[in-house]
């Protein structure tokens, strides 16, 4: 049987921990190596954030499904929102090359879970972003 | 997140511990503005203690080396741990900003 677990939360920004503790207990339950939970929880960490932060207009409190799947050779972390339609995808890579003076704030996030992750996919299904994040873990 | 202050002749060391997140890298920032606005204008961190650093703190150590960049201020780091340390790399701020392996070393060449 594969390993699995499921973590909601509600829209706000101090529940990433709540959520990087499950994940942390559940690598951990399952021998898996700290710098690999530390890479994982660093990119649920960037979804989460942006999540919170750009995807609601209301006010509302929303509910936020993690789902982790663990097989032989991946972790298989699924983040389900109602925020609005966003692709992490889609946001270009910050230029890498640029001088100090003339890097810009932001986009390190997304790029940092483009590099850390093995595998990334975006769905937008009955009004739902679904990111799914690939990590081999042998 | 726990910052030490420290001091070393005209440098002000911080030896940053625990984690810089989304949740404290705000509380960060404030303590950096707040002696970059009283003056301070050459910065050490030292981070053997960090365990965990995301984009949040990333971008106030941006930030910082940007405002000193123009003042002619110096900033420079030192102990970063493997996992933050690969974190800087991929995003490209190895090459940006002056990072040590050791505090003994930055101390010397910051001089």
């Amino acid at each position: 049987m594969t390993p699995s677990a499921k973590i909601t939360i509600s829209n706000e920004l101090d529940k990433i921990r709540t959520v990087q503790d499950f994940v942390e207990a559940f690598c951990v339950s399952h021998n898996l190596a700290l710098d690999l939970v530390n890479n994982i929880n660093l990119c649920l960490e960037e979804v989460l954030v942006n999540v919170i932060n750009y995807g609601y207009d209301d006010g509302d409190v929303h509910q936020i499904d993690i789902d982790l799947a663990l097989s032989d050779c991946q972790l298989e972390i699924s983040i389900k929102d109602d925020g609005k339609p966003f692709d992490p995808l889609q946001r270009p890579d910050p230029d890498l090359e640029q001088p100090l003076e003339d890097r810009p704030i932001g986009g390190l996030g997304i790029f940092l879970l483009k590099k850390l992750m093995d595998g990334l996919e975006y769905d937008r299904r009955e009004g739902k972003n679904i990111l799914v994040m690939k990590k081999r873990v042998t | 997140m726990e910052i030490r202050e420290e001091k070393l002749g005209n440098t002000l060391l911080f030896e940053v511990k625990g984690r810089l997140d989304a949740a404290t890298s705000g509380d960060f920032e404030k303590i950096i503005f707040a002696r970059l606005e009283a003056g301070e204008g050459r910065l050490l961190f030292d981070l053997a203690n960090l365990s965990y650093i995301s984009s949040a703190g990333l971008r106030v150590f941006l930030v910082t080396a940007k405002k000193l960049t123009k003042h002619k201020g110096i900033m420079a780091l030192c102990g970063l741990q493997e996992h933050v340390k690969e974190v800087f790399d991929i995003s490209g701020f190895t090459s940006i900003l002056t990072i040590y392996s050791t505090r003994d070393e930055a101390i010397e060449r910051i001089k």
